[in-house]
């Protein structure tokens, strides 16, 4: 259930201002029939966790439709007017470039760029706070972007790993594993996917789609004879909405 | 942490760098060439700078004449190297598992004189990555884990990437291995410093401790280990899922019952009787800190007096929380 330390709560006529169906719907759903209380301090902090929720829904629809090539570290790719690819494959926001025009590049000149699915995952939370902040905002909260799997990630993001949480919701980040990957192409031994809502994941490299194809899609990439199946993790990585909430709202 | 020994072509190379050195050895093939095959064939020579070489050696027709450790680990690197998708990655990972024992003194001399891997391109450490991921996974080596842990840590302090080597790492599920990332807690390089740390954060207070000195980290590290060995399990947590992985964790009732667990699925080695189950199934219902508390005491109990132990252990569970609060003199 939803909580607000504010006030009281009034769930309908919450959920009435969004359309059955949308995830939106689904977050607030999931977030009120849960057994776990949801505590926020205020309406204003909930909105917001569902707008960034629904931005990162976005962002991952626009980077599949854009078509970012799937790359492994050692042959990653970007465009070098906005980016300096670093020896392990990551790539560092260059000097005198502005961080929204950088990370807006990448959906727009997609074609120059190739990378490995949880640095996608990555470009899509900075696009999603692009959105929701708006570019002034954004340039000034990030000035030195590392685009580079989990790694040196900004703090104001504060991506963390959540383990055997009450509930997943749309916008969380899931991993599906592939224990059995054939070690010579490790870059499948799992796929980062955002959680679309209605049962559908992102995953850069596969696409769109339900778990059961990405678990399918794993399984092709095991060793011969394998007979243990890729599965969903009991995992979520989120980043700190309650961070990204506050600087929005003090700035 | 061992010093691996040079020859005298890894010297040329590393004093005076990769053209110097291979304009050296090409001239060397023309005017000595039984000079040049005695310095490829020096049994300490880094497979990094073999690696240079090759191309030169097989321009003049000389790698038929390399002993045949070397021969095998330039056969091996032909069929890693490059892009390997669908069928070709499969075909090539069955063929290093057939050929089994036979390719692992080639593997292993790969790997562990893989460095220094400054100067090489990414498709390079690529092939270090496939060939510790086969020594590991396809051939289930355990025995050169030193030598990758020392590449994982050579490589980390070049800011290269590292991920695919530790992950083939950690698949080796072998925890006693750990005892590797703990000595660097002690290192002088502080980059051996911080990736230890990371890489042992399931370990309580080892991660972001800058409190105590790395010796007394890593002391409380080996003795943590030894603690809860028995119990310790792989969870497939790896850096691509997310950047401080959790890669081990503590099977808590396994703790409590005093039965070791397989490190693979963190299921106990040996099937619980019914009492056990009934113990098993109250100590699921118990929220978590109670359940730490109870594990650490049960564990406590058991390797100081089993006598007492057993007597504790067929108590109702809220008398065993009583009691263990009061012989720990804190709250269960």
């Amino acid at each position: 259930m939803i909580e607000l330390t504010s006030g009281e709560f009034n769930a309908q006529s919450f959920l009435d201002q969004y359309t059955s169906g949308s995830a939106e719907y689904e977050m607030l759903k999931k977030l009120n029939e849960s057994t776990h209380t949801y505590k926020y301090p205020d309406l204003d902090e909930l909105t917001f966790e569902i707008k960034m929720r629904r931005a990162i829904i976005n962002a991952s629809l626009d980077l599949y439709r854009a078509r970012l090539s799937f790359r492994t570290f050692q042959d990653s790719k970007c465009n070098e007017d906005f980016w300096r690819r670093m020896s392990n494959g990551g790539f560092a926001l260059k000097q005198g470039v502005k961080a929204s025009d950088a990370i807006n590049d990448i959906y727009r000149n997609t074609r120059q760029y190739g990378t490995e699915c949880a640095t996608a995952i990555v470009i899509v939370y900075y696009k999603a706070v692009l959105e929701v902040y708006g570019a002034s905002l954004f340039d000034k909260a990030f000035t030195d972007i590392v685009l580079m799997n989990w790694q040196q990630m900004d703090e104001l993001l504060s991506i963390a790993t959540y383990r055997k949480l009450p509930d997943y919701i749309p916008g969380d980040c899931r991993y599906f594993r592939n224990p059995d990957v054939n070690p010579l192409t490790p870059e499948w031994q799992g796929e980062n996917a955002i959680d679309m809502g209605n049962g559908k994941y992102y995953g850069h490299g596969i696409g769109i789609s339900d778990a059961n194809r990405i678990i399918a899609v794993l399984n092709q990439n095991r060793v011969a004879d394998s007979t243990i199946s890729a599965y969903l993790m009991d995992t979520a990585t989120r980043p700190d909405f309650g961070s990204l909430y506050m600087y929005w709202k003090n700035s | 942490m061992s010093i691996v020994p040079m020859s005298l072509l890894d010297n040329v190379r590393l004093s005076n760098g990769s053209e110097y050195l291979k304009n050296y050895y090409s001239d060397l093939l023309r005017t000595n060439r039984s000079k040049a095959l005695e310095l490829i064939n020096d049994q300490d020579i880094h497979f990094s700078t073999a690696y240079l070489l090759r191309p030169l050696l097989k321009q003049r027709s000389a790698l038929d004449e390399l002993n045949p450790l070397y021969q095998k680990a330039f056969e091996i690197s032909e069929a890693l190297s490059g892009k390997l998708s669908g069928q070709a990655s499969l075909k090539a990972e069955s063929q290093m598992r057939s050929a089994g024992e036979c390719i692992v003194p080639a593997l292993r001399w790969i790997v562990s004189t893989a460095e220094p891997e400054e100067g090489m391109d990414g498709k390079y450490e690529q092939l270090i990555d496939r060939c510790a991921a086969v020594l590991v996974r396809s051939l289930a080596n355990t025995a050169m884990l030193p030598e990758l842990a020392n590449l994982i840590f050579a490589r980390n302090r070049r800011g290269a990437l590292i991920h695919e080597l530790v992950w083939a790492f950690f698949e080796a599920r072998s925890p006693e291995s750990l005892v590797l990332l703990i000595q660097r807690l002690s290192s002088p390089h502080s980059a051996d410093v911080k990736l230890a740390k990371d890489l042992l954060c399931f370990i309580p207070g080892i991660s972001g401790n800058t409190l105590h000195s790395g010796s007394s980290l890593a002391r409380f590290a080996f003795y943590w280990l030894q603690e809860n060995r028995p119990f310790l399990y792989f969870t497939g947590e790896s850096l691509h899922l997310c950047n401080k992985p959790m890669h081990y964790d503590v099977c808590k009732s396994a703790r409590y019952l005093c039965r070791p667990v397989s490190v693979d699925s963190g299921k106990p080695l040996m099937r619980l009787n019914d009492d056990e189950e009934k113990l098993l199934a109250a100590f699921e219902k118990l929220p978590y800190n109670s359940q730490c508390y109870l594990a650490d005491f049960s564990w406590q109990l058991y390797r100081r007096n089993v006598y007492q132990w057993r007597t504790w252990l067929v108590l109702p569970i809220n008398e065993q929380a009583a009691l263990a609060a009061r012989w720990m003199g804190g709250f269960a």
